[in-house]
């Protein structure tokens, strides 16, 4: 299994540990990942407000980058797998649009001959690395966690762009969580937006919906959340006092990405894993868990109810 | 025979708002509003509902089947049955209950009134008002709309803020925006950048996901984010997508320190304080001054490139 990785721009500035711990679980996994080291920013719908043709030229200058390298892209933020994914299918599925771009491209001797496909994290562990193989290398018990899982809206809509997860029932992340050990909790939330595109224009609002989710997590048991995108990262943890403050009720909730939680359970230890650089601590999570050794039995797998049929299982 | 659950609630009632639970023979085919008709034929007249045409073109019959909000009247009952093991009909989110599943929807029509949904004719031409298709087909994306709140129904933005104007409504400004024929397009967008409008869309996607016309409401609002910052009208959210993509342009990668600051200015940064604070004691600050990637030349010089087309389509 072999990726170009295109690691994100907040996934290597404020919350670098995801960048670490992915290349660590990548490294444990099998996963060869050739950084994309000159890539631009996906453009996170920012740079498409101010210049759309501009933000798909340079997705261009990236899946060409990606294709010359002869591998499909690996991203690991929810903003960056919608808008690279966006750009690539309106360049694949229109000739015309990938000939006006190549026109472009040409400026700097290149070419994008739209075959490469870009695919976020976790379905790659979910649909390639597999649940069984993730199984057999849990090292750690987490059956002490009650993991609300976060998605990112942009992960999971619009289900005409995505091919894998169910917009209205996401299982991919739950599946996940219970081939860890860990026990996922089954909240509307999960499905919503975070808060953080609006923060600096609304920032009450976009507290609202953070506390309400975590709120509604905490609610149902969760004692960690998990998330598969790094500027959620940044509202459900940075923000999460903020959030505490609009809701006039303690959270307490510690976040952790999406790799650091697989790392875990593999037992790398949760300082390689960088946890203590979250604002709120994840010391209680680290606490709950333990050698399977230690616990002397191997992690139970429930089976989910109420829920359509793994894509992979 | 499945077990169809509907909300009730009659605000002249005693009772609480709760479930009804039906055992209906469910064939194949049938809608989730045949089965509501079922019920109130044959069971309980006292259900109420909104509905009119049955043929997904009136918009009357929005609510929100196994969770999802949609129209009853184009919604087959069996693949949500088969699928989740039950059937809940609630009525549509974000928006009072009337009685039943039957919403109050002034609010809804408050959002549309608010964006002035009327053409203001600009410049008008001697004889007949011809448009050009290639005019005409930016529009698409909105003029489906049948106005069943489907939309607002899921809107997260408009959950946390009543007061924002939300899908439905901005998709109808948009029409008017991209309408070639009207002459408001600057005071529009201006009067939409103001707060609640479409820069308090936070993109979560839901309404472009279940608009049962396949409307894009939210692409919809990311063109008038483009054209006003295209037209220079001043906003908080046209400042920050500016502060964003300034760093963009300038290394290739964003630069978060140098965004927030130029987004929010002195104020605001001070009131990120105690944020920041936190930050800065777990390490976890991000970095002031970035070098530009590797190979940013190519990155100006296709940025120049794209320049240049935009010149070239508009001279034409």
């Amino acid at each position: 299994m072999k990726y170009a990785y295109f690691p994100g721009c907040v996934g290597q500035d404020s919350c670098s540990e995801l960048d670490v711990s992915t290349k660590l679980i990548a490294e444990e996994l099998g996963i060869e990942l050739v950084e994309l080291t000159d890539a631009t920013c996906s453009g996170a719908g920012f740079v498409q407000d101010v210049d759309y043709e501009l933000a798909t030229a340079l997705n261009a200058r990236t899946f060409a980058m990606a294709e010359r390298l002869g591998l499909d892209i690996l991203t690991v933020c929810s903003t960056c797998q919608f808008n690279l994914d966006r750009s690539n299918r309106e360049l694949t599925e229109s000739p015309e649009r990938l000939k006006e771009v190549n026109k472009i491209l040409a400026e700097v001797g290149m070419r994008y001959n739209g075959t490469v496909e870009v695919k976020h994290l976790l379905w790659v562990l979910v649909n390639e690395v597999g649940l069984a193989n993730l199984r057999r290398r849990v090292k750690v018990d987490l059956s002490g966690l009650n993991v609300a899982s976060f998605y990112g809206c942009q992960l999971i809509r619009p289900a005409e762009l995505h091919k894998y997860d169910d917009p209205d029932r996401p299982v991919y992340f739950e599946k996940l969580i219970e081939a860890l050990g860990a026990k996922p909790v089954d909240y509307e939330g999960r499905k919503k937006c975070c808060g953080f595109p609006i923060t600096f224009v609304n920032e009450d609002a976009s507290m609202k919906m953070n506390a309400k989710n975590m709120l509604e997590a905490k609610d149902l048991g969760a004692n960690v959340m998990a998330t598969s995108c790094p500027l959620c990262h940044i509202n459900l943890d940075m923000y999460q006092g903020r959030a505490e403050k609009s809701a006039g009720r303690r959270i307490d909730l510690p976040i952790l990405h999406l790799p650091q939680l697989v790392g875990l359970a593999m037992g790398i230890p949760p300082e390689r894993l960088r946890m203590k650089r979250h604002i709120v601590s994840t010391k209680p999570v680290v606490e709950r868990v333990k050698p399977v050794e230690e616990a002397g039995v191997p992690a139970p797998m429930p089976v989910a109810t109420r829920r359509p049929a793994s894509p992979t299982e | 025979m499945a077990r169809i659950q509907v909300y009730r609630y009659d605000p002249d009632g005693e009772g609480e708002a709760h479930y009804d639970a039906w055992d209906l023979d469910v064939k194949p085919g049938q809608t989730v509003l045949d089965l509501l008709h079922v019920i109130h034929y044959y069971h309980d007249p006292t259900l109420s509902f909104r509905r009119s045409c049955q043929a997904a073109l009136c918009g009357s019959c929005g609510m929100t089947l196994n969770g999802r909000s949609g129209l009853s009247c184009n919604t087959q009952a069996a693949p949500l049955i088969a699928r989740d093991g039950y059937l809940l009909v609630d009525p549509m989110k974000n928006l009072p209950v009337l009685k039943d599943l039957v919403v109050d929807m002034e609010p809804f029509w408050n959002a549309v009134y608010a964006i002035d949904p009327y053409l203001r004719p600009g410049a008008e031409p001697h004889g007949p008002y011809v448009v050009p298709k290639k005019q005409m087909d930016p529009l698409k994306i909105a003029q489906d709309c049948i106005m069943c709140g489907s939309c607002l129904s899921e809107c997260t933005s408009r959950e946390a803020n009543p007061e924002y104007l939300g899908p439905a409504a901005l998709a109808k400004a948009y029409r008017f925006v991209a309408d070639a024929r009207d002459g408001a397009e600057q005071e529009r967008l201006e009067r939409y950048s103001e707060p609640n409008g479409i820069w308090d869309c936070d993109t979560c996607l839901y309404c472009n996901e279940v608009c049962p016309m396949h409307v894009k409401p939210m692409d919809a609002i990311m063109r008038m984010r483009e054209k006003s910052i295209e037209l220079g009208i001043p906003s908080q959210g046209a400042t920050h997508a500016l502060a964003f993509y300034e760093t963009i342009v300038k290394g290739g990668k964003l630069n978060e320190f140098q965004t927030v600051n130029n987004s929010l200015g002195i104020g605001g940064m001070v009131s990120q304080s105690s944020i920041a604070a936190k930050v800065l004691l777990r390490g976890k600050r991000p970095s002031i001054r970035k070098k530009p990637i590797e190979g940013f030349e190519d990155v100006q010089k296709i940025m120049r490139a794209v320049e240049r087309k935009k010149r070239r389509e508009a001279r034409r």
